[in-house]
């Protein structure tokens, strides 16, 4: 029985060993297991955070470029609209320059002719009331074509005005002054077609004095309609300061072909053709000497059948700006006339000046001039006039303020006519 | 004796053409009285209202660019 027990009891021994035995190999498998389980989820989880991490990139790699589109649509629907409310006008070319550009110049001026003094609102007629358009094109191949339109829009000019004619002067308020169409080239210069200035246009008048808005070597365009008085009789004359007084300045403006060269150390010669069998030429001369400036014009013509009467017509003009201020002009010209019994008309008129800044938005220019005019409006005629003037011209403003008095003088044969003395005070704005 | 002065005036032009187009630097004179010189007052700097300007190229772009550095 004993040994019944014992063997029962080897028996559960061996068979809880044997168990045991199982027991632990099984054990190890299963940590082998959960050891490969975790390796790969630790590879697993690695290549989820790795994922995770690329997809936050994309995600601000698309917030960023989402918003440069957003800020790019912003800038161009922007600019549509400033488009459509500044630009009324638009061109489909890139390389045009359209533009408006013009000035408005009245005055007061006061007339004494020593029979009777009166009072005008004008249009200064030194430099005009216009408006005009400047057009440009910038072709490939190095010419710049253009065109230009200019009105003048004046009423009551105070060239026009006079004793007789005290308002409503001007018969024609719009008057056409530039229509012209040019071809320009840095190298072979610039042929112009249409109305505008001849070649001899401004050949008198070079000024570089500042005071050329209100007093120039045009004496008639300041008052040039008065008329003189005979202090003898007492009686307004038929002769007008603008039948004494001329600078004979070319051919003005007309309907013309003209050629410009170019600049060639600092000389340009010009030619033009105009309607009325008439021609010019011109020379001129342009330069600066570290700040001293020095311009100079000389002209020829033969008017033909736009100035009545006269064979040739000579003009030059010449005028020096110094760095301090200081300036000089002088202009002079000669009328041969088809009248071999007329003596030439002959002018001649000089200026000093001096220009100067009071303070730093604006400068002053003062001015004194002389000149003397024969023989226009008959032999032996002699004109003579002086003035004082001075120009405040505020930049900003974009306006002169001006300021001149006038003595005209007319000696004639046989009669004695009273100075006419004129003061004009008006201001010329730029818009 | 006239052939000679001629000779001398000619000779005086040309020296003083001559004097006139050395040195100096180039300058466009603007008549004054042809349009007021300087800015406007709406027009500013340009001294013209610009209605359309050329748009400038790339080119001109990087010159300016270079000036405003100058």
């Amino acid at each position: 029985m004993k040994t019944k027990k014992l063997a029962s009891l080897a028996t559960g021994l061996a068979l809880a060993m044997s168990l045991t035995g199982q027991a632990d190999a099984s054990s190890t498998a299963d940590t082998k297991m959960l050891l490969e389980l975790k390796a790969m989820l630790e590879k697993q989880q690695a290549q989820i955070d790795k994922q995770a991490a690329e997809l936050t990139t994309l995600r601000q790699k698309l917030a960023g470029n989402t918003e440069v589109l957003t800020t790019k649509a912003s800038k161009e629907d922007v600019a549509k609209v400033t488009e459509a409310t500044d630009k009324m006008v638009t061109s489909k070319f890139s390389n045009v320059d359209f533009s408006l550009y013009g000035q408005i110049d009245r005055a007061v001026l006061y007339s004494d002719n020593g029979d009777s003094k009166d009072l005008y609102s004008v249009d200064n007629a030194n430099s005009n009331t216009r408006m005009g358009f400047n057009a440009g094109v910038d072709t490939s191949s190095g010419w710049l074509v253009g065109g230009r339109i200019e009105y003048g829009l004046v009423s009551n000019a105070s060239n026009d005005v006079n004793q007789n004619k005290t308002n409503d002067a001007t018969d024609t308020y719009i008057k056409n002054r530039w229509a012209e169409m040019s071809f320009k080239h840095d190298t072979y210069g610039k042929i112009s077609l249409g109305k505008g200035s001849s070649a001899t246009d401004g050949t008198a008048e070079v000024d570089l004095s500042g005071t050329d808005v209100a007093a120039y070597a045009s004496i008639a365009d300041t008052a040039g309609g008065m008329l003189w008085n005979d202090s003898a009789t007492n009686t307004v004359s038929g002769t007008k300061i603008g039948n004494v007084f001329n600078d004979f300045d070319g051919l003005g403006r007309t309907d013309r072909v003209r050629y410009d060269t170019a600049s060639f150390a600092g000389f340009s010669l010009a030619g033009s053709g105009a309607s009325g069998d008439a021609w010019d030429g011109a020379l001129r001369y342009n330069r600066k000497f570290g700040e001293t400036k020095v311009v100079a014009a000389f002209g020829a013509s033969s008017p033909g059948d736009v100035i009545d009467g006269v064979d040739m017509q000579y003009s030059g003009s010449a005028s020096v700006l110094l760095p301090m201020g200081f300036n000089a002009t002088i202009s002079g010209g000669v009328r041969d006339l088809k009248d071999s019994d007329r003596d030439d008309p002959t002018n001649w008129y000089a200026k000093i000046g001096y220009k100067t800044s009071f303070y730093s938005a604006a400068t002053t220019a003062f001015s004194i001039d002389y000149g003397q005019a024969e023989n226009l409006a008959q032999d032996d005629d002699k004109g003579k006039t002086w003035a004082v003037t001075a120009v405040h011209d505020i930049a900003d403003w974009g306006t002169e303020f001006y300021l001149t008095y006038r003595n005209h003088e007319l000696d004639r044969n046989d009669t004695d006519f009273d100075d006419i003395n004129v003061v004009m005070a008006g201001a010329r704005l730029k818009f | 004796m006239d052939r000679m002065v001629r000779c001398l005036h000619v000779g005086a032009l040309v020296v003083f053409l001559f004097i006139c187009g050395c040195g100096g630097e180039p300058y466009t004179y603007e008549s004054n009285n042809e349009l007021k010189t300087g800015p406007g007052l709406f027009s500013g700097e340009d001294g013209e209202i610009t209605i359309f300007k050329q748009r400038p190229t790339e080119e001109k772009e990087g010159q300016e660019e270079q000036q405003r550095k100058e």
